[in-house]
């Protein structure tokens, strides 16, 4: 090739980058999905099988109905091919912090594996120990240095957020004493681990707590005190070569295991034969010491039985006393207060009289006190009167005397005998003083006397008459006012007897206030006597409840301690029984949980990988194609003036194939570099919470490479070439004239009169472009297609992943419990009447409930080697099941009912396991493998249900169902209650007081819990499809448009100058467009359904089923999107389409 | 004052260092309703002064009056009006939308006008009458030059510009169209002006436009025009 020509390479590279950049992007993305999804398997089991290596993961586990001994690994060890062996000490306990019993995640009892471990593996040099297997990754904290400290599980989805580092365990046995397997069962936790035995979040079945193992331990060997091992690990010379998960690996372990399962028969006959001597003896004299012991706790316990019942007796009947105390006291003080309100009322009623005399009181002296002068008038009056009274009393007595003198004169006259009596009558004048001397009285100077004496009289009985007027008119005068006067003094004692009523009432009230301080200080007392006397029967309460405390506290020791004995008792026995079918379990890695799902998620990648990539490869040729065909196109002219000019065909076509080639490579690396790191990771970190292991390693495939490189080349360059071939046919001559432009031809529906009439000139002139031609046609709708399609499985699979948890415990889940309740005993049936079983019945807080027995256990079926955990529920009342968990077949709508003989499985794992109705599916119980054969498939979210009528699992498992869960529906008017979670909290308290509950989940709980999971998973899935399709739909159109203007610039710069505005013109080429996406997006709303469907069953988790329907926010949304994007590419267009220059484009074409 | 004018007309590219003037100071009138060629040989504006002319390209320098506004002044927005309303053009490739018929062709037009003229009569007027539902694929190339004619027509504007209308047609279909033009603007005073480079036709004008190096060289009035039929090359 000459150098000229690749400098127009080159040049026209530079000139058309756009064009360069198109190939380039697309190339990218098909070689990214293509090398991604097939890297992210061969990836994810290459970053297990290095995990598994580095920590020298057991290849054999060696497992004994009897327990293995040290000449037991001794005799595993010196098996040719094995490399190493590490026995172990396991078992299954239950948890407590504080005193309190741990709960999982989803609210169950936290039951835990503890492994034993070696302390010296963690010591300086540890890790050259051969022996150490299943070797630990410290994440926190340190490893364990005495004995009483411990190393925990640290996965989030797991395990509680309680089991940190610093907290103080307690282990508990379930149905076995504890005591008997190890020496020591406080831990404190030092740090958390992560092991390659354990390599998802999910931990298994166990026999203690509700079946479900929530998560593993790891203490010192120091700890057990138990003789025997219940696992030697085993790891075989050479394994390491073998890849994860291979065939090759599966084919060399073998026959090892057939090895090692070769030697147990003898070891298990010397094992057995050891147990046969020693435990018989141990277990007669225990028996018997057993049998001492319950009698003499019987003695002791009936004693303090009887110290609480005193104690109780008192305090009831002081009770009583206080009681008739009480009363009495009350009775009193209410007489009491009866007097003191009558003697209130008697009071009130004396001042309302009082008030009301005191009142016509002040009336009376207002009247009186308008004569204030009254009183001394009448004194005056009455002193006149006096004087008066005097005067005539005087005047009477003047008169008196005078008549007397008068008399005693005249009889002295008219005596004429007597000197003497005339004498004596003188003197008497005299002493009288009526004469003055004793001058010889005369007779006449006594009839002058008795003359002058007459007139005195007259003139005193004149006076006298005068002075007796004047005293009837004082008289008269004082008796009127002595009128006024009576009356004032009847004021006046009126006013006395109110002051005197007025002392009498405010005594009165003194003494009512007295007797109410009285009264009240009474009531003080009682009252303080009374809260004495209930503190003191208080106490005695207390100390009954204490006492009563303390006594069930020993009852509870006491039993527990018995009840240990009597499990040791029984194990032994058990274990004496069993001696004679002993056996033992080898097994490889499979068993483990989280190996097999590990595997199937990555041969899930595999699926996906398959279409994809596929998808964008053909987009991308068609894309070169178009391009290509543009250019060639563009540069005609030239062709044929290089074909004018003698050079080859060869030549010329090279120029586009290295265009094509050029832009292919450097589009495969940058897709390669980013599908090889970037997109693996990015899957496997979506997964990531399911699985507990190192990042992913990033390998780069170069068969991968290679392919991807070879297709894109492929692709692109054929399509270059045959955009060449048409015109390198083509004589020069035709070629260096312009190319006659495509013929316009009438389009089928112009024959529809009645339409095309109706169509506006636009109308009719976009719809005659759009088919004329056709290949834009198709690659335009079905590029909008694609992306629209991905952008609905986007959507969809994000919503059918939010599906699960609202679909499995939600309002219209399949769980229509909203409780399940743990017990501690199994019940034999409800006619066992626990209370808390009445109390759940009669409390109004329940709508409905059922009691069923729940077990995990693992299922598997003869159509796959993978092991499925599973929740059997056995109901009491295959009625009341359904009423609580709806069961419903999935595909056909029909609800199903739990009846006799009756075994429903979910969904999900029917596919799993290849079971459909009718067909058997195996239950491995411990040891055992049981059959079930299948009546039905129940749709179901998450997790797998085995339901089972109570006859089928009596006759399958051969004894009798013994309840130990409770599933509850809380009522309509308690759901709708405000502050529903206190009010649960309340309930589940209530619940746990009753001693045989052993805990209580609601499923707004496991809802809470998974809940941020699921919407990490949800944001990634949704990033990486809208992420695709974007570019999808971005490239698609944008180089299609970009095609379909150099196109046809000539008739747009036509119509420019015809004038039309830049917005007319965009237009023309926007209708087009428009249509175009419109069908591009309904085609890929349809086609991406099935699309959906294809992935959701593809990618999804083990343990879950997405929801199988799309919601119509998808719908809409991914219709929205596409829209944008095909917006912000018309937008582009536009200012491209205003950028064309009328002058330049209309130049002749010569 | 005249129909058109252009007054010191500059048309300047830069071209990295040099700056080539395609119009060097053109400045010339033309009448309303008058025939105007303009010739020159190649390279020398006069394309560039009937682009300028037909308000797809701006002037860097100069006044240029069409019917008394400036066109010059007008913003892009307005030169598509200016465009649209005022100006018929005919290409010398005749610039037919391929996927129309000849008749929708001339609509194109036609939808976008404020005064258009009815298409079928204008294409009628240019003899076309039984072929307005034929493709340009179908027409030969004078039938095509005609639509063309017929769409600039339609839009009835107020002058109609035609850039070698004859350089893609053989000698007699050429003379037919000239005709046609020639006859368009005896009949409706249409203003016409013409690009050419053959020196031949110019008797048939009412005003011959010179044009060398970029400037006018000289501008003629032919007093009595001679139609075209008459004129032999």
């Amino acid at each position: 090739m000459s150098k000229a020509l690749f400098k127009d390479i080159l040049r026209s590279i530079k000139k058309s980058l756009s064009r360069f950049i198109s190939i380039i992007a697309i190339v990218a993305l098909g070689t990214c999905f293509f090398a991604g999804i097939n890297a992210v398997s061969p990836d994810m089991r290459a970053t297990a099988g290095k995990y598994f290596n580095d920590k020298k993961l057991m290849d054999i586990n060696v497992v004994s109905t009897i327990g293995l001994t040290d000449s037991d690994a001794w005799e595993i060890s010196k098996i040719d091919g094995v490399k190493a062996v590490m026995p172990s000490k396991t078992t299954d306990a239950l948890v407590s912090i504080d005193g309190k019993g741990l709960l999982g995640v989803d609210g169950s009892v936290f039951s835990c594996r503890a492994y034993s471990i070696d302390l010296n593996f963690f010591l300086e040099g540890g890790e050259k120990n051969e022996s150490y297997l299943n070797r630990l990754t410290l994440v926190e904290g340190r490893y364990p240095q005495k004995t009483n400290e411990c190393v925990v599980d640290g996965c989030d989805t797991a395990v509680p957020k309680d089991l940190a580092v610093g907290k103080k365990i307690t282990l508990d046995g379930d149905g076995y004493n504890i005591n008997s397997t190890l020496s020591v069962t406080e831990f404190t936790i030092v740090g958390i681990v992560e092991t390659p035995t354990f390599i998802s979040f999910e931990r298994g079945a166990t026999t203690v707590g509700c079946g479900k193992l929530g998560g593993f331990i790891f203490i010192p060997e120091g700890a057990f005190c138990t003789d025997y091992y219940t696992n030697i690990f085993v790891t075989a010379e050479g394994s390491e070569k073998y890849p994860a998960y291979s065939k090759k690996y599966e084919e060399f372990i073998t026959p090892l295991i057939e090895k090692i399962q070769a030697v147990s028969s003898g070891c298990i006959a010397c094992r057995a034969e050891e147990l046969r001597q020693t435990l018989p003896p141990k277990i007669e004299s225990g028996a018997a010491e057993l049998a001492l012991k319950k009698q003499e706790a019987e003695e002791k316990l009936t004693q303090a039985r009887k110290q609480v019942d005193d104690v109780k007796y008192y305090a009831k009947n002081g009770e009583a006393e206080l009681e008739a105390k009480r009363a009495e006291a009350q009775a009193q003080l209410d007489k009491a207060q009866k007097e003191y309100d009558e003697g209130e009322a008697k009071y009130y009623e004396g001042v309302e009289e009082y008030n009301r005399n005191y009142e016509e009181y002040t009336k009376a002296l207002a009247e009186a006190n308008k004569n204030p002068k009254a009183r001394e008038q009448y004194y005056a009056a009455v002193k006149a009167l006096n004087s008066a009274k005097l005067k005539l009393s005087t005047s009477k007595e003047g008169i008196a005397f005078l008549e007397q003198s008068i008399k005693s004169i005249e009889e002295a006259l008219e005596t004429r005998d007597g000197q003497q009596l005339y004498d004596d009558i003188v003197k008497a004048l005299i002493e009288s003083g009526i004469i003055d001397s004793e001058d010889a009285m005369s007779r006449e100077e006594l009839s002058k006397k008795l003359v002058e004496l007459k007139e005195k009289l007259v003139v005193s009985k004149e006076e006298y008459q005068k002075g007796m007027a004047e005293y009837l008119k004082n008289k008269a005068a004082v008796d009127k006012a002595s009128v006024l006067i009576e009356q004032l003094d009847k004021l006046d004692a009126a006013g006395e007897e109110l002051a005197r009523v007025n002392l009498q009432l405010s005594d009165a009230k003194e003494e009512l206030d007295t007797s109410k301080e009285k009264l009240d200080i009474a009531k003080m007392k009682f009252e303080y006597e009374i809260k004495q006397a209930e503190a003191d029967l208080e106490k005695a309460k207390e100390n009954y409840a204490t006492i009563d405390e303390q006594y069930q506290q020993k009852v509870k020791e006491i039993n527990k301690a018995l009840q240990n004995a009597q499990y040791d008792l029984d194990s032994a026995q058990a274990l004496v029984n069993s001696l004679d079918d002993a056996k033992w379990y080898v097994t490889g890695r499979s068993d483990l949980q989280g190996y097999e799902s590990y595997n199937q998620t990555a041969q899930n990648m595999q699926a996906f990988a398959k279409v994809f990539p596929l998808f964008f490869f053909l987009l991308a040729a068609l894309i070169c194609l178009t391009t290509m065909t543009r250019m060639v196109e563009e540069e005609r002219t030239q062709l044929g003036t290089l074909k004018a000019l003698g050079y080859t065909t060869k030549a010329i076509a090279s120029k586009y194939v290295i265009y094509a080639a050029l832009a292919t490579i450097i589009g495969c690396i940058i897709g390669l570099s980013f599908g090889f790191t970037l997109l693996p990771t990015a899957i496997y970190n979506s997964y990531g919470m399911l699985f507990t292991l190192p990042p992913l390693t990033c390998r780069f495939y170069f068969g991968y490479a290679f392919a991807g490189i070879f297709i894109s080349l492929l692709s692109t360059v054929a399509a270059s070439l045959y955009a060449c071939r048409n015109e390198l046919i083509t004589c020069p001559a035709l070629l260096m004239r312009p190319k006659a432009p495509k013929s316009g031809k009438r389009v089928a529906l112009e024959r529809v009169d009645f339409i095309w009439k109706r169509l506006n000139f636009t109308s009719k002139v976009t719809v005659r472009n759009l088919f004329r031609n056709k290949k834009r046609f198709f690659m335009t709708v079905f590029g909008i297609a694609g992306c629209t399609g991905l952008l609905l499985t986007g959507f969809g699979l994000g919503g059918s992943i939010g599906a699960i948890l609202p679909g499995q415990y939600g309002e219209n889940g399949i769980a229509q419990y909203d409780l399940q309740i743990a017990l501690s005993e199994n019940l034999s049936s409800s006619g066992d009447k626990s209370e808390v079983l009445s109390f759940i019945d009669s409390d109004t807080r329940f709508a409905a409930s059922t009691l069923t027995y729940f077990r995990t256990l693992t299922a598997t079926s003869k159509n796959t080697d993978e092991l499925f955990e599973a929740n059997l529920i056995v109901p009491e009342n295959g009625e009341m099941l359904s009423k609580l968990i709806k069961l419903q077949n999935r595909k056909s709508g029909k609800s199903l009912s739990l009846n006799d003989g009756d075994v429903i499985i979910s969904e999900k794992l029917a596919k799993k396991m290849g079971t459909e109705v009718g067909d058997k599916i195996l239950i491995k119980d411990g040891n055992e493998t049981l059959p079930l054969k299948v009546t039905g498939i129940t749709e179901n979210y998450a997790y797998h249900y085995i339901y089972v009528s109570r006859d089928i699992y009596q006759a399958v498992f051969g004894e009798d169902v013994g309840y130990n869960c409770v599933l509850a529906r809380l009522s309509d008017s308690m759901k709708k209650s405000t502050q529903l979670d206190s009010k649960k909290n309340t309930l589940a308290t209530e619940l746990m007081g009753h001693d045989v509950v052993m805990s209580v989940i609601f499923n707004s709980q496991i809802i809470e819990n998974f809940g941020s999971t699921i919407d990490t998973l949800n944001a990634v899935i949704v990033t990486v499809f809208t992420g695709a399709a974007g570019a999808l739909a971005f490239v698609v159109l944008y180089n299609l448009s970009n095609i379909n203007i150099s196109e046809r610039v000539r008739e747009l710069a036509t119509i420019k100058v015809l004038g039309f505005y830049d917005k007319e013109v965009s237009q023309y080429i926007y209708r087009e467009n428009v249509i175009l996406t419109l069908m591009g997006i309904a085609l890929g709303l349809i086609l991406g359904i099935p699309v959906h469907s294809y992935v959701i069953s593809v990618a999804e988790v083990n343990v879950v089923m997405f929801g199988r329907s799309i919601d119509w926010q998808s719908f809409v949304f991914s219709a929205l999107i596409t829209l944008f994007f095909a917006f912000i590419v018309n937008l582009l267009m536009h200012l491209k389409i205003q950028k064309i220059s009328m002058v330049e484009s209309l130049k002749s074409v010569e | 004052m005249s129909f058109i004018e252009f007054e010191n007309v500059y048309k300047r590219y830069q071209m990295g260092e040099v700056v080539i003037s395609a119009a060097d100071g053109v400045s010339f009138n033309i009448e309303q309703g008058e025939f105007c060629v303009i010739v020159g040989p190649s390279g020398a504006g006069k394309t560039t002064v009937l682009n300028i002319l037909g308000g797809m390209d701006n002037c860097n320098d100069g006044k240029i009056r069409v019917a008394g506004d400036l066109v010059n002044e007008y913003d892009k927005k307005k030169l598509t009006e200016y465009r649209r309303y005022d100006v018929g053009f005919v290409f010398q490739f005749y610039n037919l939308v391929q996927n129309l018929t000849a008749l929708e062709n001339v609509e194109l037009a036609t939808q976008i006008g404020n005064k258009s003229l009815d298409a079928k009569r204008v294409l009628e007027g240019v003899g076309l009458g039984d072929r307005m539902n034929n493709f340009p694929s179908q027409l030969s190339g004078g039938e095509q030059q005609r639509v063309s004619i017929a769409r600039a027509l339609a839009k009835n504007p107020k002058l109609l510009l035609c850039d070698e209308p004859t350089g893609a047609l053989d000698y007699k279909t050429g003379k037919q169209i000239l005709k046609l033009l020639q006859d368009t603007s005896i009949e409706t005073g249409m203003t016409v002006v013409v690009i050419t480079h053959n020196q031949a036709i110019t008797p048939m004008a009412n005003r011959i436009i010179a044009m060398r190096s970029g400037r006018v060289h000289s501008m003629e009035v032919n007093k009595n025009p001679v139609p075209v039929e008459r004129i032999e090359w």
